[in-house]
């Protein structure tokens, strides 16, 4: 069993190096913008494309798979996870960054068994670094190992989150009361690339202290999560509890003490679950 | 003036070998010291390599002033006068220097009669150097750019800092600023750390609007002249003509968008870097 996950986690690492450089070659060309759930909230052809390139990929080499992408819940397929062997797909995390060629642009690829994560992969394409987690064997940066952040004093520590495409004025609200909470501990400072997958690879490397956010999907998040843990840190859903990952919410830091500060100052909200049944149009 | 195409070249060279010293000292730990606040940070790296950059142009150029940022500190004048004068950030970004966060900038700005003669911008991790000569263009790396041109304020990223500043006033005035501009809406709003590195992606065109409200001169000088050989504007976050002194600054696309931008944003009373200060001070 564990010698076909390693073999489909291969697999993954070089579907991803070719979705980046499918990516790459994208960014030279008009990038023709359509938008989902909101005006922010864009996508693109090669959003479809990776995410196609990927799944057909993947059903030919492993056909009894199940999957989760982006693009394929956008179109309609269910979002629900399973005890099967599930790819989570996020065929651009940053599509945003992508459409204004701001250099944070990342394929997020995770697999989990039994509702587990066994590995992630996630290539910050502009960049080239690969991120890459297998559960109980660590989590590495083009072949480098990483580990997160010893700094456990949360007044001295970066923090990432992003703001998100919801412009709901409530939503926002909480956003920034959440943001200033924190700033006021006080923080060293906040960062935001543009990406949420980035964002996790920043927390296993050690450059942030924590990354939190609200608003996000099970496949920005599901590769990082297991990079976050194999690279020491941990994981938490904003009320403190254990992360869910179809709740849409997250919390990854590199220690409980930093997170748990966090989970204090975050002023909470519930997003429709990613798992939640589609509304009737 | 080929004589400052000199000082550019020389000004490009340094950069290079102090972003070694920075590179190296990049890894290691750091002792830190606090400067204004909890989040205003130095370390001894900050001002080994001012004191490198401004004694080797010193002894090229001995008629030439300096503003630099840890000179200021230390207790040095700040005052922009006629000479020839180096407006110097050893390292932008210093919060990402301590934490190891891959944004971290050499700042070198040159100005002869208060005018901006040329701007370099290093992002030592990431080796790039951004370059302008005034009405000779802007490059990154050698290659020509361009600023994105957007007149659409609703498809505009826009990149901001929320600085080290701690205080009520400061901080809600800078998290509503970006809630307003949230709403217009804007595409999305980012945080490299490193004013320098913010503003000269709108250089780059990979982002529409920098603005700060709170940042200094040797911050943000040698962008504001790299924007605008790129074909960008700079002005005041008001809106009124851009003042280097002022600690406040809005870059952006095109004119349109930034008086866009300038309607929404609010500023908090900063003190002016070159208002006369008793004894030393920030």
């Amino acid at each position: 069993m564990a010698d076909d996950w390693q073999n489909a986690m291969d697999h993954a690492v070089a579907l991803a190096r070719r979705a980046g450089e499918v990516v790459r070659e994208a960014l030279q060309h008009d990038r023709k913008v359509m938008t989902k759930s909101c005006s922010v909230d864009l996508v693109t052809q090669t959003d479809q494309k990776v995410e196609t390139l990927i799944i057909q990929s993947v059903k030919e080499k492993f056909p009894t798979h199940r999957f989760i992408g982006e693009e394929s819940v956008a179109a309609g397929e269910a979002c629900v996870l399973t005890d099967s062997p599930t790819w989570i797909i996020d065929p651009i995390d940053g599509t945003t960054n992508f459409v204004h060629a701001f250099p944070f642009v990342a394929v997020s690829i995770g697999f989990s068994v039994n509702k587990q994560m066994q590995f992630g992969v996630v290539y910050s394409c502009l960049e080239d670094k690969m991120y890459t987690a297998r559960r109980g064997n660590g989590a590495f940066c083009n072949g480098e190992p990483l580990q997160v952040s010893q700094q456990q004093d949360v007044k001295q520590s970066m923090i990432a989150t992003e703001f998100g495409s919801s412009r709901d004025p409530e939503v926002v609200e909480k956003i920034f009361s959440s943001l200033k909470n924190i700033l006021c501990i006080p923080v060293h400072g906040v960062r935001g690339a543009g990406t949420a997958a980035v964002n996790m690879c920043l927390v296993a490397s050690g450059c942030v202290e924590a990354y939190y956010e609200m608003g996000i999907h099970v496949w920005d998040v599901a590769a990082g999560s297991l990079i976050v843990s194999e690279a020491g840190g941990v994981l938490m859903d904003v009320d403190g509890g254990e992360l869910d990952l179809m709740s849409r919410r997250i919390v990854a830091a590199n220690s409980r003490a930093v997170a748990e500060r966090l989970v204090a100052e975050i002023d909470a909200f519930s997003p429709p679950r990613d798992d939640a049944p589609p509304l009737k149009p | 003036m080929s004589e400052w195409t000199e000082c550019l070249n020389f000004g490009v060279s340094l950069c290079k070998q102090t972003g070694d010293v920075i590179l190296s000292a990049f890894q290691q730990q750091k002792e830190v010291t606090l400067k204004s606040s909890p989040a205003d940070l130095v370390t001894e790296t900050d001002q080994r390599v001012e004191k490198l950059l401004i004694s080797a142009i010193s002894s090229r150029f001995p008629q030439h002033r300096f503003i630099g940022e840890e000179s200021v500190a230390a207790g040095e004048r700040l005052q922009l006068t006629d000479s020839p004068t180096w407006i110097i950030d050893p390292i932008d970004g210093t919060v990402n220097f301590v934490h190891r966060f891959p944004f971290v900038a050499i700042s070198i700005a040159f100005t002869v009669n208060k005018q901006l003669e040329f701007g370099i911008v290093y992002s030592c991790v990431d080796d790039k150097l951004f370059t302008a000569q005034r009405g000779r263009g802007a490059f990154l790396n050698g290659a020509p750019l361009h600023a994105s041109g957007q007149e659409d304020v609703s498809r505009c990223v826009v990149v901001t800092e929320i600085g080290a500043e701690r205080d009520d006033l400061a901080l809600s005035t800078l998290t509503s600023n970006i809630c307003r501009l949230l709403q217009l809406p804007v595409h999305g709003v980012r945080a490299l750390g490193t004013a320098a590195v913010d503003m000269v992606q709108v250089a780059v065109g990979g982002a529409d609007v920098y603005y700060h409200v709170g940042m200094h001169c040797w911050d943000i000088a040698a962008a504001t002249i790299i924007v605008q050989e790129a074909g960008g504007v700079v002005m005041d976050t008001d809106g009124s003509v851009f003042d280097m002194m002022s600690r406040r600054v809005l870059a952006a696309s095109s004119a349109i968008v930034a008086r866009r931008i300038a309607e929404v944003i609010r500023a908090f009373p900063c003190r002016r870097d070159d208002e006369e200060t008793a004894g030393s001070g920030v």
